[in-house]
């Protein structure tokens, strides 16, 4: 057991102080001299042709500085860009502002300047748009119809994108199977709904530089994508980080805001601001994709599974954006789970008139994980094993190279289900059983830093200060998860300095490296790997030149105390600042350490015909989540009573808050299991479109959430870390809960959200009987 | 619109403002007080974001019009731990009940108005007293962790 002098101990957040005050400011608490309010006006219509656009009397409000729409653009690059799709080409190009046509409610089909926000309000009004309605389509099945209306010319069938593959030999396995259990699984819509909604401020300076003020996850990626828009180069754009209220993944996309926000300032060369509505986010935002997955699993007799066939069918939305991508990784990324032989995957994207998915915590992989964690459950009944021993069985282990080729380095799996099972005294609760109360199990996997093309690593410096103090500067956006916090350990212990002499500096695209942002959960082992060698690069340098002054060698050197001394003779000493200083005033600059973690693993998910063989991401990270419900049979509401979740992150860098990403991906998965939906009515358009009647879980329905930390020790991160707060809670959460209700009541719901409706029904329509002691 | 002046204590301190009748109180703080500490979640009195004292009592400060509370005494997250950290904040910090801190002024602010009237309020009385303030980054497991441990300590 290592013994370290931070990492692994519980620390205070960097941020806590100015979060708690109120102090920490947030993109809607800033106001800039002559800014104006915009606000966007969208389409009433899933499917209309635009035949005019008025603006004049929305021009002519006083109050109002400017208007625009599609044909006020046209000089620009008017698509937004792929970039955020990561390589992978689809047919659709998606517009800043709607030309010839809208394809969902909510679409943007122009945007007001002005004053403030009720006089840009009241111009929206004013603007008139001619449609002409055109049938449109809901549902995959409905896209996929032949005669379907096109939702995008010349695009066949709406299908976005089609792939298939196979491993080994599917018959043979299907063939060689004791038992064989399908099922259909189907999941919906589900918002990110971060506290704060997305905004930004725009102002173009007397030179033509665009600073965008916003609280995103990929600065570096909004700097691109708006170079791109306006045929300018990166270096006249500057992104200034704010503090962000959650993400989650719905804030890591260029968004028709910053392009909007920022051809407005440029139009009316004052400073812009746009926030979105709460309304907006829910009724026009980039939700979880909804996917109807059809899944079949043969095994022995003994438990070992033979063969695992899957079909995907999955809805973009009306633009395809990071659907593909995310289509393909959640495809092959559960097969890491298990030691599968034989496979066969099937998979199709399909265009909707519904608004664009986007990425949200598990990027795809809590739907396949509910589908294959209930159907193992299924398969484990049938065969009369305990589904805790049918997982134990075809568990992957550390140093397997799995049927797509993906190395585990590190994999703590089996000990997680054996440590959360013991956890909850499995065994016990399953065969002593209390009326309508159950337990379930799933078990999860998810990748740490997926391959994208070209660079996908990260850089970092470390200054040190006049002061002793160490100054790292990263380009990985933090946006509420304890990212910083877990570098200033990360720094500190590396360097030997209390965890209170460190600082990360504020993301400035001026300053910092470009990065990728904290997508895949990357931010810890690949980001931290960067702080870990330009801290390392620091020490090197300052030991160099403290050996010169003590007139020692430097392995004879160590720091301690803020000091550099002697090993042997603590009278030989210099302390940390001292040198600093001596570099900053002899030399004219600060000690700087460069940290470069240079990725260029294989990247399968941008090849044309998508061929999943090769190793993928930096690493992959599991958990075992045990969920435990009690079912009122009255009315079908579940309880989730406790969750317990044993986490393989390789090393826990920041318990404090690693636990508290648990707990809140487990409220979030509770909440897409039991509660959120995304529901439409009408023309199409969502009518839960607030907090009264999207349900979010509260403080009222959460229950104990435990954490349990298995230390694989990932030998490529730092000090053994890989990470874990995207997925750990998240992912597993539905399965588990699913399981846990057919332990109770002998009744499984295969579509997610699980209401006490359809629980309700099954329970009457099946006259099941309760599971009595 | 006409405007109508008020006049209002917020953290102790008078203002006399001029608003039009339709401002609400949070982006009379937000906007004319410049007081950001207090968020605006939704606007429309869902989330909880906006909560502040309204004599003493929490309420959503998105669902007031200023000129409804003239004359009475507010009290935001800003008039919190002038001199020295309230043990809710403190214990926000210690119990890592602080992640985006979107939430954390409403939630902190509940909190307050809890037990103030409250000392030792149950774990229900918690999770009842902060029901209205949602959070997604935390689960809620450590902000009521810290809240009982503030409690435990007044007796």
């Amino acid at each position: 057991m290592d013994n370290f002098n931070i990492v692994g101990k519980r620390v205070k957040r960097v941020d806590g102080l100015s979060k708690v005050t109120g102090a920490a400011e947030y993109t809607d608490d800033i106001t800039l001299p002559e800014m104006l309010h915009g606000r966007i006006l969208r389409s009433p219509y899933p499917h209309a042709r635009i035949c005019n656009i008025d603006t004049s009397k929305a021009k002519r409000l006083p109050g109002v500085k400017a208007v625009m729409s599609a044909l006020d653009i046209l000089s620009i690059t008017r698509t937004l860009d792929r970039y955020d799709g990561y390589g992978v080409k689809t047919p659709d190009k998606p517009r800043i502002l709607a030309e010839d046509k809208v394809r969902f409610v909510g679409e943007e089909v122009a945007a007001v300047a002005a004053i403030d926000e009720d006089v840009a309000e009241e111009a929206l009004h004013l603007i008139r748009v001619e449609y002409e309605e055109l049938p449109s389509v809901f549902s995959p099945e409905e896209a996929l119809m032949p005669g379907a209306p096109l939702i995008h010319d010349g695009v066949e069938k709406n299908i976005a994108q089609q792939f298939q593959f196979s491993r080994g030999d599917i018959n043979r396995g299907f063939s060689d199977a004791k038992v064989i259990v399908e099922d259909r699984y189907a999941t919906q819509n589900a918002h990110q709904c971060y506290m704060e909604p997305l905004g930004c401020i725009c102002e173009f300076d007397i030179n033509g530089k665009l600073t965008v003020w916003c609280g995103t996850m990929f600065p570096s990626g909004i700097r691109q994508s708006l170079s791109r828009v306006f045929n300018i180069s990166e270096s006249k754009i500057r992104v200034l980080q704010m503090e962000v209220g959650g993400a989650f993944g719905g804030k890591i996309q260029t968004r028709q805001i910053f392009p909007i926000c920022a051809l407005l300032a440029k139009e009316t060369g004052r400073p812009v601001k746009i926030v979105y509505t709460r309304e907006e986010e829910f009724s026009a935002g980039r939700p979880r994709e909804s996917a109807v997955i059809y899944m079949k699993i043969g095994a022995r007799d003994d438990g070992i599974i033979t063969a695992r066939e899957a079909k995907l069918i999955y809805e973009s939305g009306a633009y395809s954006f990071i659907a593909p991508r995310m289509q393909r990784i959640t495809s092959v990324r559960s097969d890491a789970l298990y030691r599968y032989t034989n496979l066969k995957t099937e998979g199709i994207l399909v265009y909707t008139n519904k608004a664009p998915v986007g990425a949200y915590r598990g990027y795809g992989n809590p739907e396949m994980t509910f589908a294959v964690e209930t159907l193992l459950d299924v398969l484990a009944e049938k065969l009369g094993i305990d589904p805790m021993e049918i997982r134990l069985k075809n568990a992957t282990q550390t140093g397997d190279t799995t049927v797509h080729g993906w190395n585990i380095n590190s994999c703590g799996l089996s000990e997680c289900i054996k440590k959360t099972a013991e956890a909850v005294s499995w065994k016990e609760k399953r065969s002593r059983k209390k009326a309508a109360t159950g337990i379930g199990m799933a078990c999860m996997i998810h990748i740490v830093n997926p391959q994208v093309p070209g660079f996908t690593g990260s850089t970092a410096y470390a200054k040190i200060l006049e002061d002793g103090k160490i100054q790292v500067i990263t380009g990985e956006a933090e946006y509420g998860q304890g990212t910083n916090t877990s570098y200033c350990m990360i720094a500190a212990e590396e360097f030997g300095i209390p965890y209170e002499d460190v600082e990360v500096s504020r993301v400035d695209t001026d300053i910092t490296p470009y990065s990728l942002g904290p997508f895949g959960t990357r931010v810890m082992m690949v980001g931290g790997n960067a702080v870990r060698l330009a801290v390392a690069d620091a020490k090197r340098q300052l030991l160099e030149l403290a050996s010169n002054e003590l007139e020692a060698n430097i392995a004879d050197l160590e720091i301690m105390n803020r000091q550099v001394t002697v090993k042997g003779s603590p009278d030989r000493a210099i302390s940390i600042s001292d040198v600093a200083k001596l570099k900053i005033l002899r030399d004219g600059r600060p000690i700087t350490g460069t940290g470069a973690q240079e990725d260029h693993l294989y990247c399968m998910y941008s090849q044309e015909r998508f061929d999943p063989i090769g190793n993928v991401a930096s690493a992959y990270y599991f958990d075992a989540l045990v969920a435990e419900v009690e079912v009122d049979i009255r009315t079908g509401k579940v309880k989730v009573l406790e969750i317990v979740d044993a986490v393989d992150c390789g090393r826990v860098i920041n318990p404090i808050g690693l636990e508290g990403q648990v707990d809140g991906g487990v409220i979030q998965g509770l909440g897409y299991t039991l509660m959120e939906n995304l529901h439409r009515g009408g023309k199409h358009r969502v009518l839960n479109s607030g907090f009264l009647d999207y349900k979010v879980p509260t403080a009222l329905d959460a229950p104990r959430i435990r954490s349990i930390f298995v230390e694989s020790v990932e030998p490529s991160g730092p000090f053994g870390a890989k990470g874990g707060g995207e997925s750990a809670g998240a992912v597993s959460t539905s399965a588990a809960i699913a399981n846990a209700i057919y332990d109770a009541v002998g009744v499984r719901i295969r579509e997610l959200p699980i209401t006490a409706e359809k629980v309700f029904s099954e329970l009457n329509n099946n006259k099941v009987k309760t599971k009595m002691k | 619109m006409e405007k109508k002046q008020i006049r209002l204590t917020v953290n102790g301190e008078i203002h006399e403002c001029t608003v039009e009748s339709r401002k609400t109180l949070l982006d009379l703080l937000r906007e004319d007080l410049k007081l950001t500490g207090t968020k605006k979640g939704c606007d429309g009195g869902e989330c909880g974001s906006c909560t502040v004292l309204l004599n003493k009592r929490p309420v959503n400060a998105c669902l007031l019009l200023a000129v409804g509370v003239d004359g009475q005494e507010i009290f935001t997250i800003e008039g919190l731990g002038k001199n020295g950290l309230h043990p809710i904040q403190k214990a926000f910090i210690e119990y890592g009940a602080v992640q985006c801190g979107f939430c954390t002024p409403g939630m902190i602010l509940s909190a307050k108005a809890l037990l103030d009237e409250n000392a030792s309020p149950s774990e229900m009385e918690v999770r009842e007293a902060i029901a209205g303030n949602l959070c997604r980054c935390t689960g809620y497991e450590k902000i009521i962790s810290a809240i009982l441990s503030v409690s435990r300590e007044k007796g």
